[in-house]
């Protein structure tokens, strides 16, 4: 069985035919990501773009995207950023959906999050094509910083640079494009919800990013650190799949940070989990 | 013309190290006017006082904000008498923290209250 979802923000696809006694199924998102060149004013080789594109905001210097370097960039930044949100998620089917039968016996998959992201070109293409279309500014040498956003990024998004510091002084460093996708997906910063940062306040304020060390270093914080919740856009692309489970019940679709191993219905029944190959006759 | 220089060098000598007494003597008495006078000037002189502020705002900058990244302080404003708003771009936001302070005669300055806030700024 092999479903297709479409939102918004992504599509999904659900593959449950490439299921075996211990592979499971397969759930993909595909964020589709246009890129658009920002370059200096009236054709020139440099000039100037502010801040977060904010006419109040600090002016920095930029240069003229050649074809190479516009290439070069798109495609660091869609291969790093993909492989860091690839195959990281496992969900737990605790509804025993999608049985399936294979070599004479049947199984229950668990769910394997996988993620494809394409960056196509979008300085002359129209939105319809793309979830997702994002400005990007060329920084010249002399500049070490630029304030980007989910839609505005500059040419150093991809770098490590250190975002905060633990309680310890230690730096904690993030490549910024992988968070900007993360929001792409749907995730919001890493304490949103919580007393210091409420939902119906400025989610981008300093304290949603983290205020505990282990929060400072998700990657939706100011880290490079996964952490389950942040498996939600596949949990969200199961519960649309399924008709079933709650996204605020962590054990609908609970989301793992390693392999869980499909289960026979008896196993599943009896709540067994496998995180290494199960003896299988 | 020799005799005329070592003429001039005697004099020099002597008057010299004159000067040189008599324009310390001078330097001092300034010196300690300031020392003396350096409530009043304080009090007075509202360039000063924003020295004094903005000096302390930073001494506690560097030990109540902890961000490594972003783009440094973009602004400082005051926003009312004796308040200031430090604005520090960070990515998706920018961080403003509100010092509220009070300075006495003697230009000691205290932080009365600290807030602190980001604004989204696109």
């Amino acid at each position: 069985m092999k479903k297709t979802l479409k939102k918004m923000a992504w599509d999904a696809t659900l593959n449950t035919d490439v299921a075996t006694e211990f592979k499971n199924a397969e759930l993909t998102l595909f964020l589709r990501m246009g890129f658009k060149q920002i370059n200096p004013a009236g054709g020139a080789a440099t000039g100037t773009y502010n801040d977060y594109g904010s006419p109040a905001a600090t002016p920095r210097k930029i240069v003229k995207w050649t074809p190479s370097a516009w290439a070069s960039w798109k495609n660091n930044f869609v291969s790093s950023a993909e492989k860091f949100w690839k195959g990281k998620f496992w969900l737990i089917n605790n509804f025993s959906l999608l049985e399936y039968t294979y070599k004479g016996q049947k199984y229950i998959p668990n769910i394997s999050c996988g993620f494809k992201l394409s960056g196509g070109d979008a300085t002359n293409a129209t939105s319809s094509s793309f979830h997702h279309i994002i400005e990007v500014v060329r920084l010249d040498k002399s500049e070490t910083w630029f304030g980007s956003h989910s839609r505005l990024y500059d040419s150093l998004d991809t770098s490590s640079v250190p975002k905060a510091s633990d309680s310890n002084g230690k730096p904690i460093f993030q490549q910024a494009h992988v968070h900007e996708v993360g929001h792409l997906l749907g995730l919001g910063h890493v304490d949103e919800g919580k007393p210091h940062c409420p939902t119906n306040g400025n989610t981008n304020a300093r304290a949603c990013y983290g205020v505990t060390d282990k929060d400072k270093n998700s990657v939706m914080g100011s880290g490079m650190q996964l952490r389950p919740k942040q498996a939600n856009p596949w949990r969200l692309a199961m519960k649309e799949f399924t008709k079933k489970g709650n996204l605020f019940v962590t054990s609908d679709w609970e989301a793992k940070l390693n392999k869980y191993y499909p289960r026979t219905p008896t196993e599943a029944a009896n709540k067994k989990h496998f995180i290494s190959p199960p003896k299988r006759k | 013309m020799l005799q005329l220089k070592y003429k001039m060098k005697l004099k020099q000598l002597i008057f010299i190290p004159f000067f040189i007494t008599l324009i310390g003597c001078v330097s001092s008495i300034a010196i300690g006017q300031n020392t003396m006078n350096s409530e009043k000037k304080c009090a007075n002189t509202s360039v000063q006082r924003s020295q004094v502020m903005l000096r302390a705002i930073l001494d506690d900058l560097t030990t109540s904000y902890t961000e490594l990244g972003g783009g440094g302080i973009s602004q400082i404003k005051l926003s009312a008498t004796n308040t200031y708003v430090v604005s520090i771009s960070q990515e998706e936001r920018i961080d403003q923290i509100t010092y509220e302070m009070s300075i006495d005669a003697d230009c000691k300055v205290a932080i009365d209250k600290r807030t602190e806030t980001s604004v989204t700024p696109y």
